[in-house]
């Protein structure tokens, strides 16, 4: 197709009176010449608006350009100075950092900050000793070498690291503490509002694992919004996760379906496909909790067809598990001890721990009910005697020898099933916690 | 598993270094921003310069990494904005104080995007395009008469209006082209 000329279109998006026929004729049927003819109009339009005949004051303040060359020097600096300290943990003790002066640097403790985020999982002990010194050196700085607003933005994020990594420590009072250094730097910037939330959101979550959920609770409402308004989905859709976390811990399953029902919409939307396949689950688990077993059930499945189609095989073992317990639920523990069975053994093939221990506690509380208690402490034994060979952690294995005692009490006790199982999901997020037995808490 | 113990966060990227081209984001988004600030929160253009640096350099710190720097420092400059407000409460007006809700910028920030792209477009004319446009569109002069004042006739100055309009076009389309 021939289209009209670029000043012929012009002509005619300026008087389409005066056009010619032949254009206008073509514009009707050419998508492409009357998206033009529509730039033209609105070139016309806002042409008319005095805001755009303003001129601007394009001088850029030299004091940002320097600052930021100081800092990719610090950067390119610090890198090379930190080498052989940040190789482990050891020798970062050994090299002392904070107490020697030619690491006195933003560009040392961004690096230090950097190291402790990503150490903070694996090594949370490594993650505070870094953040340690990364306070130390950020409180050193003064305003006479760094703007003010650097200053403050340092200090907080070295404290907001110390937070993370006692909350992997399970340290969470010190957790807490850390956080109210940072929010006290984060407060003197100027546009602190995206670090407050980071930091809010690490509260609500150390309060989460201190079981503390109504003061969570208010922290993470509206969370989500202050992230939007920063452009920052990842972390919008994170505190939307929190907030129905809470929700459904306690016990508010509506409002918990709720939240996570919408997040799942926003997330099919953006195309984040595992995030909304996990969202599809936890939504079948409120309706488990509240039991409605026929939506459970529509969610789970949904949850199943979409890990499968993604190839999650471990996440698909985590929804025939939800939906075994569905099944006991509604009574039929002998078919959902077998589902139980499988799903634990597929998690143990894959060296998956703690989570084949978890659906052991299933196993067993099921046998239990049953009236097959002989069954229930055989069980317990020998998931003891396995799972010790098994890499886990000396707290999920003191909660499992615990297990076999309760196994074998008569008659069983299923609220210390219950005690097991937080003991052990709390393992899972703080591996280094010791399990106290229920008769021994002060 | 138990969604209420189920860990809330979602994987995030390791952080890395900013790198120096961040500097350069500043000469191109800082005037943007303190058009914003000047414009929507009505703040002293000298104010205005201090806040957008202070947001910069506090962006420029962070070690860790920004996804989307523009939506992050249009948020910022707003948030800003709002505290500047905030600390001088006692000086505004009883609905000036609307201005301190916390509400998103981001759909405003496409319009302000485009009067600056706007304004850049008109930068890079030539003086008589400009002019020319100017008169016609801002001032409402008719052709005839911006062509009494060019001693010309009205069929030059309709000529030189879609000469002119064309090339806006182009400058503009390629300026909104370029993605910070």
């Amino acid at each position: 197709m021939s289209h009209p000329s670029d000043a012929d279109l012009g002509r005619y998006a300026f008087d389409v009176r005066n056009g010619p026929d032949t254009v206008e004729k073509h514009v009707a049927g050419c998508g492409d010449c009357a998206s033009f003819v529509r730039m033209m109009n609105d070139l016309d339009s806002n042409l008319a608006d005095p805001d755009v005949w303003e001129e601007d004051d394009r001088a850029v303040d030299d004091r940002v350009t320097r600052y930021a060359r100081k800092l990719a020097d610090e950067d390119r600096n610090a890198e090379e100075l930190l080498e052989g300290p940040l190789r482990n943990a050891s020798a970062f003790v050994f090299a002392d950092v904070g107490a020697k002066p030619r690491y006195r640097t933003a560009g040392v403790v961004r690096a230090l900050c950097r190291k402790a985020d990503a150490v903070c999982e694996e090594d949370p002990l490594f993650a505070v000793a870094l953040a340690d010194h990364a306070i130390v050196i950020a409180e050193a700085l003064t305003a006479s070498s760094y703007p003010s607003e650097a200053l403050h933005q340092l200090t907080g994020a070295a404290w907001k690291e110390r937070a993370d990594a006692c909350r992997f420590l399970g340290r969470y009072p010190e957790a807490l503490a850390a956080l109210d250094h940072a929010e006290r730097a984060f407060s003197r910037l100027a546009a602190g509002g995206h670090e407050l939330a980071k930091v809010s959101y690490s509260r609500a979550t150390v309060l989460q694992f201190s079981h503390r959920l109504d003061e969570a609770m208010p922290i993470v409402t509206g969370l989500a919004e202050t992230f939007a308004l920063y452009g920052d989905e990842e972390r919008y859709l994170n505190a939307k996760l929190l907030q129905g976390v809470l929700s459904f811990g306690r016990k508010d399953f509506a409002l918990a379906s709720t939240i996570w029902t919408t997040t799942r919409d926003r997330a099919l939307e953006r195309g984040m496909a595992p995030l909304a396949a996990q969202l599809a689950m936890n939504v079948g688990s409120t309706h488990l909790e509240r039991g409605d077993r026929a939506e459970a059930n529509r969610w789970f499945d949904q949850s199943l067809i979409e890990f499968r189609a993604l190839g999650m095989h471990t996440e698909v073992i985590r929804v025939q598990w939800q939906q075994a317990r569905l099944i006991a639920s509604a009574g039929e523990h002998g078919a959902a001890i077998e589902k139980l069975r499988a799903a634990g053994q597929a998690f143990a093939a894959r060296g998956m721990a703690l989570d084949a221990a978890l659906v052991e506690l299933d196993v067993v509380e099921a046998l239990i009910i049953v009236g097959k208690s002989s069954e229930a402490q055989r069980l317990s034994r020998r998931a003891f005697a396995t799972f010790r060979n098994a890499d886990l952690a000396i707290g999920a294995l003191t909660a499992l020898a615990y297990l076999k005692e309760v196994a074998s009490a008569r008659p069983p006790a299923v609220p210390d099933l219950t005690y097991v199982r937080q003991a052990l999901e709390r393992v899972r997020e703080v591996p280094s916690l010791v399990f106290a037995r229920p008769d021994k808490q002060p | 598993m138990d969604p209420s113990a189920a860990p809330a966060e979602l994987p995030t990227s390791n952080t890395v270094p900013p790198t120096p081209t961040i500097a350069g984001t500043y000469e191109v988004l800082g005037p943007f921003l303190r058009n914003v600030a000047i414009r929507k929160f009505r703040i002293p253009g000298d104010d205005a310069s201090v806040l957008v640096q202070d947001i910069f350099v506090g962006y420029l710190t962070r070690p860790d990494t920004i996804r989307d720097p523009r939506a992050y420092l249009i948020g910022a400059v707003c948030n800003a904005s709002r505290n500047y407000w905030r600390v001088r409460q006692r000086e505004l007006a009883i609905e000036e104080s609307e201005r301190l809700e916390e509400r998103p910028c981001q759909p405003e920030a496409e319009q302000w995007e485009m009067r600056l792209a706007l304004r850049a477009t008109l930068a890079r004319l030539g003086n008589r395009c400009r002019e020319t446009l100017r008169r016609y569109y801002l001032a409402g002069e008719s052709t005839a008469d911006i062509a009494a004042a060019y001693d010309t006739t009205t069929d030059y100055v309709l000529h030189v209006l879609h000469r002119c309009r064309l090339q806006a076009r182009e400058i503009y389309r390629t300026l909104t082209e370029v993605s910070l």
